[in-house]
């Protein structure tokens, strides 16, 4: 079906707002700069003074991108979860996705002698910091998402596998403590700081880890949509119309283990986003076809973190929230409100 | 067999749809121990012939039929679609040969009832799903075909569970399938709903040029619609014919044999077997006389007609159904005269209707 006019100015509409708050971003913070002064710096960064040029383009900046990317992968990993586990509250931090990425991070931390996250992405493994992090965390969190679809074989009732996924996050934390009694002190500060979730940190040379991983990510969702809307049927009937089932669920566990685990691992757990984005998008367009779910979902989990991570810092002052709280804040009454909204809809749904 | 009366038919030589030879269902051991539901079938099905598939509950019709679908392997023996092992077609092959319609039940989501039938067009369509002019020309054809044209904009969640359902065969029916395979199409819907979807696939049947395979509990509907039945029996055996045969042959009644319950070859109904309380001789035909049978019958008397020679026959009562003008039942009531014959006195009672006549009966 053609996108309907109002869906097409919806999806415009949330693009428009996410450049109008990248800009932003890049403007706000503990020194503000106008936003005319933010566009000659990006223009020509000569023309501006050092101060300002290193403010937009090394600290900002990249934190930006970080949020963009990451909300856009979380978002993205929220909707497959919810579609392949016909579930509305699967997302990549209820099941577990992102304990089982915190659990490779915590190997690579250990891993790296005495420098702490940071330390690993710098000077660990020779160059190849970032990488290893990248790949640890995808690890962990395939290695959740796997198990929990092996237990999603053999019990029928989904609500089941959720507590499953999440008793399985309890238990990728629960080793991932282990390992941290190893570790030095360091390094335990290290781990916790990164474990409070922040676009602050990521670095122009841990995106370039980071953004080729989102990026193989984001192709693959929208590789997806044809599948993932033929399991709207759920798996018996989408096998009938000739989808491969296994090869489906393989692709889709790999992608939404590479969008939240390459997230979490440069920007610590971020919760809420993931399930609340593709509800909100659902709401907002009133559909269920992926092929408009992807890109809106996309659109509107950068655009929620990119104002998430504006809000954390928007005290302006030396005081920052932590960025899941304002996460949960955005996130909370939108799960409630889909809750009440969805049994309301489709009694037994939930 | 009348391909040997009448020579073969003009145009192709008559390949079935579906054959299966020695075919054993049931669940595989990779799952768990190998369980075989059924046993030893082999059976074809031609183009444009409407099989039901009819068994006691738990029979193994889903097992069959999820076979048939390529849901299931086979545990022994085959398949073949036209000329071609079903296991060596691949899926999206297989999913423009066979649409299935399964007793899942389909969470509505967001989706409309046209973005439902489209995804009838998954094997057909490019790696993004989009319709080209012909998948949408499908599309609209299979809602058409079920009526549904005026709810295509609707959300799933917006349609009665009787239009869900027709909303899945039309999605079926979008597959462009040689085969369909429905389990249960009618199963939690209501009376209309139920003959109505069986209704639409009888016609669908020699117009679309389908073969159709659907499992059902609605006796006596399939025994109309029905091009053949293939009854599982209790011993897991499978009979196939044309319904009228196995009405005729006793195979019905034998397989849905139970305590206390018979088969009406009359009726096509079943009805419990009950010690008559008495006999009836019942004057009177037609609607009027069908349904005074059912209501004496329904009380314990077994009903009998007029007999040609004045002896009764040791019946006790006699009923006489009386019009006040001829009609329509709707127009014309009724009446019932019920006469007592005893030792050549006879009495005559009114009744006005058949729950006061039954009333009295029941009280003697």
């Amino acid at each position: 079906m053609p996108v309907a006019p109002k869906n097409a100015m919806l999806l415009l509409g949330t693009g428009a707002a996410l450049v109008a708050a990248a800009v932003a971003s890049l403007a706000l913070g503990s020194v503000p700069i106008a936003a005319r002064e933010v566009f000659v710096a990006l223009l020509g960064p000569e023309q501006v003074e050092p101060t300002v040029r290193i403010i937009v383009w090394i600290i900002r900046m990249p934190r930006t991108i970080a949020a963009i990317a990451g909300g856009a992968a979380l978002a993205l990993s929220g909707l497959q979860m919810q579609t392949l586990f016909r579930n509305p509250l699967a997302g990549p931090f209820t099941l577990g996705i992102s304990s089982g990425a915190g659990l490779g991070v915590a190997v690579v931390v250990l891993a790296s002698g005495a420098g702490g996250v940071m330390g690993a992405i710098a000077e660990g493994f020779g160059g190849y910091g970032p990488y290893a992090l990248v790949s640890a965390a995808t690890a962990g969190a395939a290695m959740v998402l796997a198990a929990i679809l092996f237990v999603a074989r053999r019990v029928a009732n989904i609500t089941t596998v959720l507590i499953l996924g999440i008793l399985f996050g309890y238990g990728a934390n629960a080793i991932t403590t282990a390992l941290l009694q190893l570790a030095e002190p360091l390094q335990i500060q290290s781990y916790v700081t990164w474990s409070f979730g922040s676009f602050g940190g990521v670095t122009w040379q841990q995106l370039g880890a980071f953004l080729p991983v989102v990026a193989v990510g984001l192709l693959l969702s929208a590789a997806l949509m044809k599948p993932l809307n033929a399991l709207l049927l759920g798996e018996r009937y989408a096998a009938t119309l000739g989808m491969s089932l296994p090869r489906s669920r393989f692709l889709i566990i790999v992608t939404t283990a590479l969008l939240a685990g390459a997230t979490t691992a440069f920007c610590g757990p971020i919760a809420f986003i993931g399930i609340a984005v593709p509800h909100l998008c659902r709401f907002a367009l009133r559909t269920s076809d992926h092929r408009l779910l992807v890109p809106a979902c996309a659109l509107a989990g950068a655009l929620i973190a990119v104002l998430s991570d504006l809000v954390s810092r928007l005290p302006g002052h030396e005081v920052t929230l932590p960025l899941n709280a304002v996460t949960a804040f955005i996130g909370v009454p939108i799960v409630v409100w889909v809750i009440f909204h969805r049994s309301r809809m489709h009694p037994g749904a939930m | 067999m009348t391909e040997s009366t009448f020579g073969p038919q003009p145009g192709a030589p008559r390949i079935p749809v579906l054959t299966a030879a020695d075919l054993a269902v049931g669940y595989h051991p990779a799952t768990r121990r190998e369980r075989r539901v059924l046993d030893g079938l082999t059976f074809r099905l031609h183009a444009n012939e409407l099989v039901c598939v009819l068994g006691p509950n738990g029979c193994g019709k889903s097992t069959l039929l999820r076979t048939l679908a390529g849901l299931l392997p086979p545990l022994h023996g085959s398949v073949f679609l036209r000329d071609k092992h079903l296991e060596q077609i691949d899926r999206p092959e297989r999913a423009r040969l066979i649409a299935t319609v399964l007793t899942d039940r389909v969470e509505p989501g967001f989706l409309t009832l046209f973005e439902l039938v489209a995804l009838g067009r998954f094997p057909y369509t490019r790696w993004d799903g989009k319709l080209n002019r012909s998948d949408h020309e499908q599309v609209v054809a299979a809602i058409s075909a079920l009526g549904l044209e005026a709810l295509r904009r609707r959300h799933l969640a917006e349609l009665s569970d009787g239009e869900r359902q027709k909303a899945m065969i039309a999605r079926a029916l979008a597959q462009q399938p040689e085969l369909l395979v429905l389990d249960e199409p009618t199963a939690f819907l209501d009376l209309p709903s139920r003959v109505e979807i069986l209704q639409l696939l009888r016609r669908r049947v020699g117009s679309g040029g389908e073969a159709v395979i659907l499992s059902t509990h609605e006796l006596e509907t399939a025994l109309r619609i029905a091009d053949r039945l293939w009854l599982i029996d209790n011993e897991g055996a499978l009979i196939c014919g044309a319904p009228e045969d196995l009405v005729l042959n006793g195979a019905i009644g034998r397989t849905f044999a139970r305590d206390g319950v018979e088969f009406d070859g009359l009726t096509a109904a079943f009805r419990p077997i009950t010690r008559p309380r008495g006999r009836i001789i019942l004057s009177g035909s037609g609607v009027g006389g069908q349904w005074t049978a059912r209501a004496l019958e329904r009380i314990g008397f077994e009903v009998s007609a007029p007999p040609e020679h004045s002896q009764l026959a040791g019946a006790e009562f006699s009923v006489r159904i009386m019009e006040q003008r001829s009609g329509s039942i709707d127009s014309a009531p009724l009446q019932w005269r019920l006469a007592r014959r005893r030792s050549g006195s006879e009495q005559e009672l009114q009744f006005a209707s058949l729950e006061a006549l039954t009333g009295f009966l029941r009280a003697l």
